[in-house]
């Protein structure tokens, strides 16, 4: 034996297969006696490469057994555990189907209340994620108030805003950075029979610009737009454009016969989606 | 019934070759007596777990000893076969030897 020094096994997998080894003596015991074995091999005759070779092939086994001993011993207990959950489930899940075969009308009935309960939820959530939950799709909707009336003497009920007052707001507002008229409407639309309804709006030009979106085609209403009353523009939703229109391509600059309204794009005016 | 004590053939031929090591079964030393003896030739990582496997179930146990050269004073293992993994080895050979009774003949007869 020359010494500790004179050979040395590859520096990289000896590095490598003392962080896989368990600590202590074992770990310590183990990597010594690789080392040695490859100090013998050396000077048995052998070529040092061909010993550095045997210490990697040797190194690899021991990690590959030792990593999968410390995966076990980490694992183990959790596996057991699901494992056992998953034959508990099993047992009542066989035992819930015998017990239901064995009595058809109370489990119909447990079945019906569950569905008309979840359903009741369902419905109920939807409202209140519609409602209350889900962001507005438009930038900062936390910054935009709805403005109603309120009459002198009335009983605190919301009025609507007149026309001529949402001017005089709009022009002497020095809370509010814009303001947009809107009224609900239902328009009828085409000029068969029987005539179909869309919930619609009438809006003011300053509507889009005050909401920060845009168009997926053509372009939205604008301030200009306010009192045009000859082939005024129109928008239409994205579902009335897919579903009603057929999602035409050409459906910008087209014309909409609406409530014996026509919306068109004479004076190159567009309707946008 | 009750002669079983669970041993592979390998793990025999570990516990064999410490018992013939006596005072120098080191790891290192029991591959190399299995590979001259046995003809086996195993990887560190196989020989480690059976050592392991033996150790915990109760037929090996260790000593420390001090360090030898060429192994940058890293301390080795002398593993000592116990009590019970001596009688776990007689009751393997006893059963071998008692399936063996009446067929030797069969051996030689096989080599001609």
């Amino acid at each position: 034996m020359s010494g500790d020094t004179d050979y040395a096994p590859p520096r990289v997998t000896r590095s490598m297969l003392q962080r896989s080894l368990p600590g202590g003596v074992r770990g310590e015991s183990i990597q010594g006696d690789l080392e040695e074995e490859f100090a013998r091999k050396v000077e048995a005759g052998g070529s040092e490469r061909a010993a550095r070779e045997w210490y990697r092939r040797q190194a690899r086994r021991i990690i590959i057994r030792y990593s999968m001993v410390r995966w076990l011993a980490r694992w183990s207990a959790p596996l057991r555990r699901l494992s056992a959950l998953l034959v508990t489930i099993a047992t009542d899940m066989r035992w819930a189907t015998r017990a239901a075969v064995a009595s058809k009308g109370v489990s119909g009935a447990i079945v019906l209340m569950l569905a008309l309960g979840i359903g009741a939820n369902t419905a109920a959530f939807s409202v209140v994620n519609t409602v209350l939950l889900r962001s507005l799709p438009f930038l900062n909707p936390e910054r935009v108030v709805q403005v109603w009336d309120e009459f002198a003497g009335s009983s605190g009920e919301p009025m609507p805003v007149s026309w001529p007052n949402f001017l005089d707001y709009r022009e002497n507002t020095d809370t509010l950075e814009n303001l947009a008229a809107l009224v609900p409407a239902v328009i009828y639309t085409g000029g068969g029979t029987p005539l179909r309804g869309v919930a619609s709006l009438y809006a003011s030009g300053s509507l889009f610009s005050m909401l920060r979106t845009g168009p997926v085609a053509g372009r939205l209403l604008e301030p200009t737009d306010d009192g045009v009353l000859e082939d005024p523009p129109a928008l239409v939703s994205y579902t009335y454009w897919q579903n009603e229109l057929g999602g035409a391509a050409d459906i910008v600059g087209a014309t909409l016969s609406l409530q014996r309204m026509t919306f068109g794009p004479s004076q190159n005016r567009f309707v946008s989606v | 019934m009750g002669r079983r004590a669970d041993l592979g053939e390998f793990e025999q031929l570990v516990l064999l070759a410490v018992l013939r090591l006596e005072e120098s079964a080191y790891a290192p030393d029991i591959a190399g007596l299995l590979e001259k003896r046995a003809g086996r030739e195993m990887s560190r990582g196989t020989l480690y777990a059976a050592l392991d496997r033996l150790e915990s179930r109760g037929f090996l146990r260790w000593d420390i000893e001090t360090s030898s050269s060429g192994r940058a004073g890293r301390r080795k293992r002398r593993f000592v076969v116990t009590d019970r993994g001596t009688r776990a080895l007689a009751m393997h050979r006893s059963v071998l030897l008692d399936l063996w009774e009446g067929i030797e003949h069969r051996l030689v007869e096989s080599e001609r």
